[in-house]
């Protein structure tokens, strides 16, 4: 272990992060009691999208906090650590997400989720798609298989910091961590979710703040640390450590296709107003400029702190033990968990949304009753949340391998599918399905370096570029959208009933 | 509407009346896309202008690499552009269907 803490320290910051999950078992509590109370008929609705009126402020962190996770406070940082600023400012590409995600899909899906009472982000492409069975097949494989790969890994990372910050074991800090998740999402639903993001968002910004505030004073006069790192190792200070061509498709993966990850996009299923998302863009914009500026920068400042960290992860806990207060520290272990919480959470809405309502009710059970829905609702969502903590408990080995292709893999998925389904008419089924493999498929085969595709640079570039020729292409090959679906998602008038 | 005219795939796209709100929808869309792309290559261009030539030959602002300074205010620019245009050209609608934006087809 890299730093020497008296039990005392430990004490504190165990018990601060103690203080803090229990605030989020109450909210979880409280979910279930409203949960428990809602009409039958309604469960599934109000599971997963809650009425539809969430406000400025849950809307802006639910985008926000739901992407921004262990990447952001743990993993960017350490790669700041690392790699250098160059890496600092890849993760600047994400700066304006919640104005992609909003500006881009969030007025169209909220109307048009209306009018089919979609209740997942798969829904948007299962309805637009005639609800292709191929379409959803591989919707729902990929978002378990990657989404699921990816929570298990941010369970695992969280659980590591645990262990290392407060000397309890491993499993004790994932129990914690899949208790907590398993209260206020399975049996809160989005409103148990959207409430405790509410809470860690505002435990995230108060570690980014402690964290950022003591960093700079202990790094003043600033250009001397600067310096100091630059002489250590000038690739760390230079842009140029990677090409132009490089760093520009990494400001795809990290802003471009942020529409294809479905834990960021479902806040559009859920916002009020219009009114609520314009300033729900406002305040997300300022909370993830807040959050990536400090962290990723301090993680590359922690260079001329701590020269020589055998785990460049270790970077921002290891500053906050260095320059906060015990207590402080603790509340950083609180933010890093809140980030890695707020996405699980997110995640687990998704992952049981697609289950249930696009392979439980497409296929497995379209007649289901709405006693037996939120049964299954209930506990499919519990059921994902010990799968999650298995998993985390005894990772095995594929799950380094499935996370590398996970983001990068969905989105090259989704992207195209989703804004040309939005915006072209003639985007059909086929399309749709071949743009979804294709994409899918290229990325896989050009991170995992299986072909030599990639050019020097990120492995999504070539994957948006199959994915686009075979939707485009594939969909004007083959026959038209039939009518009433174009009618509903782009028509003035539409027809409200699908006949039978 | 009938089960033969909602799976037709004998249709003119033209015959479909748009809703006008879609089409500020796909407005606002590009707006989105080219903030992105203006956002990128602007901090792009900034960084690999400014930050060429040997480390050691660096000029300092306020303690940062110029490039680096450089930068962070593209971004604090663009934060400006960005809640302005939420707030004053992005549009206000009504998300469901009422008399007068959308609405049932009859038959």
């Amino acid at each position: 272990m890299e730093w020497e803490l008296s039990s005392a320290t430990r004490t504190v910051i165990l018990i601060t992060f103690i203080v803090y999950s229990i605030a989020l078992l109450v909210v979880g509590f409280y979910s279930k009691r409203r949960m428990d109370k809602t009409a039958l008929d309604k469960f599934v609705e109000e599971f997963y999208t809650g009425g539809r009126g969430m406000g400025s402020l849950v809307i802006a962190l639910m985008i926000a906090a739901g992407l921004c996770s262990a990447g952001t406070f743990l993993g960017g940082p350490g790669l700041g650590y690392s790699v250098g600023l160059t890496w600092v400012m890849v993760l600047f590409a994400q700066n304006f997400m919640n104005f992609y995600i909003l500006g881009e899909i969030g007025k169209k899906v909220g109307i048009v989720a209306r009018r089919i009472n979609a209740q997942s982000y798969l829904d948007l492409f299962v309805y637009r798609y005639n609800h292709n069975k191929m379409v959803g097949l591989i919707g729902v494989a990929g978002i378990v298989i990657f989404l699921g790969s990816y929570v298990v890994a941010q369970f695992v990372g969280g659980a590591r910091l645990f262990e290392s910050m407060t000397g309890q074991p491993y499993w004790l800090g994932l129990t914690i961590f899949a208790l907590v998740v398993l209260f206020y999402a399975a049996f809160g639903g989005i409103r148990g979710v959207s409430a405790a993001i509410v809470i860690q968002g505002l435990v995230m910004t108060a570690a980014v703040l402690a964290l950022f505030i003591g960093g700079l004073r202990f790094l003043l006069p600033l250009e001397s640390s600067v310096r100091s790192i630059a002489e250590m190792n000038p690739a760390l200070v230079t842009p140029w450590t990677w090409a132009p061509g490089y760093q520009f498709s990494m400001w795809v993966v990290f802003g471009l296709v942020m529409i294809g990850l479905p834990h960021g996009a479902m806040g559009c299923l859920v916002y009020k107003d219009t009114k609520a998302m314009h300033r729900a863009i406002v305040i997300g914009t300022i909370f993830v400029v807040l959050w990536t500026f400090a962290l990723v920068w301090m993680g590359h400042m922690t260079k001329a702190v701590f020269p020589n960290l055998a785990v460049p992860d270790h970077a921002i806990p290891t500053l906050a033990m260095r320059v906060l207060p015990p207590w402080l520290a603790g509340v950083t272990l609180a933010g890093v968990a809140g980030a890695i919480q707020s996405t699980i959470g997110a995640m687990v809405i998704v992952i049981s949304s697609t289950l249930v309502k696009d392979a439980y009710q497409a296929y497995i059970n379209p007649k289901a009753e709405p006693a037996k829905l939120k049964k299954v609702t209930i506990w499919s969502t519990v059921a994902i949340c010990v799968a999650i903590f298995l998993g985390a408990l005894f990772p095995p080995h594929a799950l380094e391998w499935i996370v590398v292709f996970a983001v990068g893999g969905l989105a090259s998925a989704f992207f195209w599918p989703l804004i040309l389904g939005l915006y072209w008419m003639r985007t059909n089924e086929h399309g749709a399905a071949a743009g979804m493999a294709g994409g899918m498929a290229t990325y896989i085969i050009g991170a995992g370096k299986y072909l030599p595709i990639t050019f020097g640079m990120n492995a999504i570039m070539v994957s948006l570029a199959v994915s686009l020729a075979l939707t485009v292409g594939v969909s004007l090959m083959t026959p038209k959208t039939p009518k009433g679906i174009i009618m509903t998602w782009f028509g003035r008038e539409y027809p409200k009933k699908v006949p039978a | 509407m009938e089960k033969r005219e909602y799976y037709s795939r004998d249709y003119d796209f033209a015959e479909i009346e748009m809703d006008p709100r879609f089409l500020q929808c796909r407005k606002e869309m590009f707006i989105s896309f080219s903030t992105w792309l203006a956002f990128t290559a602007i901090s792009l261009a900034v960084a690999y202008g400014l930050g060429k030539g040997p480390v050691e030959e660096y000029k300092y602002i306020l303690g940062l690499p110029q490039w680096w300074f450089a930068v962070i205010v593209v971004s604090v620019v663009f934060t400006f552009i960005v809640i302005f245009l939420s707030l004053f050209v992005f549009q206000d609608m009504e998300l469901s269907d009422t008399a007068g934006t959308g609405g049932e087809k009859k038959g």
